[in-house]
Formats: structure tokens, sequence, C-alpha cells
């Protein structure tokens, strides 16, 4: 291990700074930690509820608003940036703040990026449902909203990275690499995407078209998976598992390799979403090409996480918050390995358009990017607070259960059901007519729709108990006293 | 300590034991008693005590055994798991089910994959060992309460009964996690 390899302990060093500066910013990490949750329940809420209308159509009420056409942007649009946003805000911003010894750059900036973030989400739960979307798939807010998220997420840029330049450690943690990329990318990806001409103040038309459009949709989509899905909760893997085994990083050295080889492959590999469409046949090979190659470098980060309990396996049964932290990364394995998998243009040919990518999906987002975060606020929130630990430890090992339970649950419903859809659209007669008509193919699906509906309430079930778990924690503290500024370690501080 | 007969986990314990004390004086006298009586060695029975700074380590001690139960239930259940894929699309081949007929090579490589898939979780499941929690949240609730449990880590069923026979005879509230 390099002797940079943990800069999380704290020892002797120069003196911290007077006043205000000489304390972490922790209220906005606990306003986002709080917001996790709420909107981890929300989201989910509206994905359950889409998920018993798939099974129950009248549960749309004939309301274009209840329909499941606008709220299943309104479920996707939650929980990702919602949910997972609020926890890489959360995460990283304490991050940064305890990694480089120093308070966060500006309190009115930190301010502004969560209640524009939270100004961002209640636009988008408002638009969404009346029907006001620019019909891209992860990109679906109309321009004003995009332009109030560009000007927020440019904020949290200049805040975090401007918390690294004023750091007092000569070292930036590899943790704040991953973050530091999610936010750099994201930054690149909603503003090229979201390049837009206004025709009115909810209309607009895009600035590219056909293939081009497509192109740059899914150049978008899939790096939003691969930064804001994956570098932002790598980020938070390599804080929080460490922090919770008590253990340095397995191996700093695969940590910054895999760091580069990710963020340097992932920018090729959107095509694959537009196999078999007017897209040219080289762009979709390279983009297949680039997702095989992607294998290596997410296998990489995830072994390093996971070998992290060297030493310390026992953990892995005694400690429910590194349950968490180390299924998630099982998951985030078993996630990569099927997308590179699916990316093959033969596989692609069963599965593109069929149930398996919402299990494979859902594998990732439940499995790998839920699991992390929940296992991170539940690491982080009674710290926020001055608490050793949550309020209930069992409950922590219980959320892990029925968790689990309901992941697998949904994720094995839509596998089945995926497969079986792709087998009966290809079927063909002798004559080369179709064997099965799609209504065959949506009865045959019916019953997998429950089981990922009892999967998703599991799931919603589990949050609820966080939620309560967290509501108890809270109620335990009167006063929040602020944590001072750890100084760093002589042989780290910065000049 | 002793290898035990299951083909999926590589720890020597199979089972453990664990009885709640109120004081640590007695905790450790029928610690000592369970050593004599059934022949135990010290890393076999030990006693956690509020005052320990890492008890998790005396409920699961073999913490390389837990890593390579880890490897080995993956990929034998994995195994297992691709091999019950060959064998359901074998049957659904063999059936006459139209779909799996019509595009037998994709249908054999969905379910296999889906199958090994199917099995690395259940080589999780093992490794994590859900009935567990039960033995550690009771431990570290009744140290949280200032009590003490007196722990045995037995390598055979016999082990385990009589280990439980001499616990409850002692007056511990007992809680044993399952076989194998």
């Amino acid at each position: 291990m390099s002797a940079h390899a943990l800069p999380i302990a704290a020892a002797a060093g120069p003196p911290v700074p007077a006043g205000n500066r000489g304390y972490y910013n922790d209220k906005v990490v606990r306003q986002f930690s709080v917001m996790t949750v709420v909107w981890g329940v929300v989201g989910m809420l509206v994905g359950v509820y889409i998920a018993a209308e798939l099974y129950w159509p009248q549960l749309s009420f004939d309301l274009p608003w209840l329909s499941y056409g606008r709220l299943r942007p309104l479920h996707t649009n939650a929980v990702i940036f919602a949910f997972g946003g609020s926890a890489l805000f959360a995460t990283s911003l304490h991050v940064v703040q305890r990694t480089c010894h120093v308070r966060l750059l500006s309190d009115k900036l930190a301010a502004f990026v969560f209640w524009g973030w939270q100004a961002v989400i209640v636009a988008a739960a408002i638009t969404l449902p009346l029907g006001m979307t620019q019909g891209k798939e992860y990109a679906e807010l109309i321009w004003p909203i995009d332009i109030l998220i560009a000007v927020v997420w440019v904020s949290y840029a200049v805040l975090f990275l401007g918390t690294i330049a004023i750091r007092r450690v000569k070292h930036i943690y590899v943790a704040n690499w991953f973050f530091a990329s999610y936010i750099i990318a994201v930054a690149l990806l909603h503003i090229v995407n979201s390049l837009a001409i206004p025709a009115g103040w909810t209309v607009s038309y895009p600035i590219y078209s056909g293939a081009v459009d497509a192109m740059v949709q899914w150049w978008y989509g899939h790096n939003a998976v691969g930064f804001l899905l994956t570098a932002g909760f790598l980020g938070m893997m390599y804080y929080f598992v460490p922090k919770q085994a008590e253990r340095p990083i397995y191996s700093y050295r695969l940590s910054i390799v895999h760091f580069w080889a990710l963020i340097a492959v992932y920018m090729w590999a959107g095509p694959h979403h537009l196999h078999y469409t007017a897209l040219p046949d080289w762009a979709q090979s390279v983009g297949m090409v680039f997702s095989l190659i992607l294998l290596a470098p997410s296998w990489g980060g995830a072994l390093n996480g996971i070998m992290t309990l060297s030493g310390v396996w026992h953990k892995l049964r005694t400690d429910p918050i590194l349950k968490f932290l180390i299924v998630s990364l099982s998951f985030y394995m078993m996630a990569t390995f099927e997308g590179p998998m699916m990316s093959i243009k033969t596989v692609n040919s069963l599965s593109h358009y069929t149930d398996w990518n919402v299990g494979h999906v859902h594998s990732g987002a439940l499995g790998w990017v839920a699991m992390i975060s929940i296992g991170s606020i539940y690491a982080l929130y009674p710290r926020m607070l001055g608490l050793k630990e949550m309020y209930s430890v069992k409950w922590i090992d219980t959320h892990f259960w029925i968790h689990t339970i309901g992941v697998v649950f949904y994720i094995a419903s839509m596998w089945i059901a995926g497969v079986m859809q792709g087998l009966m659209w290809r079927a063909t007669n002798a004559d080369g007519t179709l064997t099965y008509t799609f209504v065959e193919s949506l009865i045959a699906t019916y019953p997998y729709y429950l089981g990922r509906l009892i999967g998703g309430v599991i799931v919603l079930a589990g949050m609820l108990l966080m939620g309560w778990n967290m509501f108890c924690t809270a109620r335990r503290v009167r006063v929040i006293e602020p944590q001072p500024l750890l100084a760093p370690h002589p042989s780290e501080a910065r000049a | 300590m002793a290898r035990n007969s299951s083909a999926v986990t590589a720890e020597a314990s199979g089972q453990k034991v664990a009885a709640i004390f109120s004081t640590e004086a007695r905790a450790r006298e029928v610690a000592a008693l369970i050593r004599s009586e059934l022949a135990l060695g010290d890393t076999q029975v030990r006693v956690v005590t509020p005052d320990d700074r890492r008890p998790g380590r005396k409920l699961e001690p073999e913490s390389e055994g837990i890593f390579r139960t880890m490897i080995l239930a993956h990929a034998r259940l994995g195994a297992l798991g691709a091999v019950i894929g060959v064998v359901a699309f074998g049957a659904f081949w063999l059936g006459g089910v139209g779909m799996v007929v019509n595009a037998a090579a994709p249908a054999a490589f969905a379910m296999i994959v889906i199958g090994g898939f199917f099995g690395l979780m259940a080589g999780g499941l093992v490794t994590l060992r859900p009935d567990h929690d039960i033995y550690i949240n009771r431990v570290f609730e009744a140290i949280g309460e200032g009590q003490c449990a007196v722990v045995v880590h037995a390598l055979s069923t016999e082990q385990v009964e009589a280990a439980q026979d001499k616990l409850k005879a002692a007056g511990g509230e007992v809680v044993s996690t399952l076989g194998a």
C-alpha cells in the first residue's frame, strides 16, 4: 500500500483555521442524506405503481397524468437523479471535506446546490405527469429545467473542485478522482445532449437530427450509466468500504489503473444501445467492442473493493453495513458481466427490447447503485449527527435481507420474462410466418409482471424501514455539535 | 480444527452455539466447564464480553475460511446453476416447446447464463450465511446490555448437541446457527 493510500485518519499536523472555517459543513451532507431516503421512497413508490399498472392496466383510471408513459420517466428521474443524485451529493461533499481536511469552499454555494437540486426534482415531478417532455430517455426534462440543471451542476463542480483546490493535504484521495470525473462528465453529457432550439416555454427541437441525434442521445445515456451510476458510486465505494472495514484499499495502484481505463473506455460504448438500427454498422461494432473491453476495468474496481476485506472477512457476516457495500459490488460484477455480454450483437438480437434489459438495469440499479448508497448513508448519517451508529443496527440487517430478497425476486422475474419474450418473438414457422403473436407473448409475461411487482414492494418496504430508522436516529439528538476539522498528518500536509 | 464435510463451505466449524449469561464470571465458569467436559480447545470456546473491542472476531473467527467459502460456494454453485440451465434447456427441447426448438442455440445460451447467475446468487447466500444472523445479533444485543456470551464453534453435530445441553443446563439462553 502507498503511504498515500488512506489519508482518512487524522493525525497531528498544522493548526486548523479559526472560526466557522475550523469546522466541516455537515449541514448540506445531512440534508442530502435525508433527501436520499425521501426521494428513494417516492421514486420506488412510483416504480411500484407503474409495475402494478402493467399487471392491472385499469390503475391508470384513464387519467393521462397517471398513464404508464408519463409516470415511467417520473420513476426513472426520481430514482436516478433524485435518489441516486442526492446520495452522490451527500457522499461526495462529505468525502471531499474529510479527505482534504477543509470545510467546503462556500456555504452559500452548498446551500444553492441543495435547494437548486430539490427545485429541479420538484419541477420534474410536476412537468412529467403533465406530459411535458423532450422525449429523450433519461433526458426527458424540458429546456428551462435543463438550464436550471446546468446551472446547479456547474455550481456543484465549482464547490467540489474548489474544495479540492483549497485542500490541506498534498494528495487527492482516489475517491475524489472518481467523484470529480463523474461531475465533469455529467456536465459535459447533459449540456451537449440538451442543446436545443426553444419553440415556447415547454417545447424545443434538438439541434441534432436522425441517426446523429440517436447517437448523441445514447452517448449521453450510456455515459450517464458510466459516470453518474458507475464512477460516482465507485467514489462512494472507495471511501466507505475501507472506512467501514477499517482496512486500507486492497490495491491503491489498481484503483488508479482502473480509474483511467474506465473513463477512457466508457465514452465509446454508447452505440450498443442502437444495435440493429439506422446507425452505421461499423459504429455499432465499435460500441460492442468497447463494451466488451469495459469488463476489465469494471471488475478491477469491484475486486479491489471486495478484496479490501482481506483479513477481516468475518465482517461480511457481522457488519450489516458492509453486507450492503460488498453485496452491492457483487451485483456490480454481475451487471458488468451481463452488460458486455448483452452488447454482443448476436446476444443482443435475443435480448433487445425485452424485459431482460429491465432485469439487467435493475440488477445494476437496485443491486449496485441502491445498495452502495444505502450502505454509505447508514455509515454516514449517524456520524453527521455525532452518533456512533444508527438507532438500530438490527434493523439495518433486516433491511439488507428485505432488499436482497426484493432485488432477486425482481431481476429473476425479468430475466425469465425477457428470455421468453426474445425466444417467442423470433420463433418462425416453416413458411416464415411468426409462430407467436405479440399479444401471446404479452399474456405469457403476465405472471412475471406480478413477480416484479412483488419484488418492488419488498424493496420499497425496506426503504420505509430505513426511513424510520433514520427518523429514530435523528430523534436521539437534541443539539448537533459542529465537527472540527481534523489536521492532516505532517508528512501529508500541503505547504 | 478438523475439516468440515460440506461441499460448498470451507470453514472448519460448520455450526455455532452461543449462550447468554448475566455476568462475566458465570460465563467464564461455564466456558471452562464446556472446555473440560467436552474436551474442546480454547479457540473453540470463547467468552464475549462488553469490553471486547472486536467481538465479531470471536463470533466468526475463521476470516480466511469465510474467504475460501466465498470462492468455493460461488465456483461450485455457479457451475451447478449452469448445469441446471443445461438440464432445463434439455427438458424444454425434448418436450418440444416451440420457442426453444425454434432457436435452440440462443435458448441454450440464455438458460445456461441465467442458471449460472442463479447459482452465483446462491453462492452469495452461502457466503453470507443468513442463519448466523440470529446468533450474531443476539450476542451483540446481549453485550450491548452489559451481559456476556459463551460461544462454541462446533466441529460436529455431536459437539453441537453436547454444547447445547451443557449451556442450557448452566442456565444460559441458547441460540444456534444451522448446520454445515
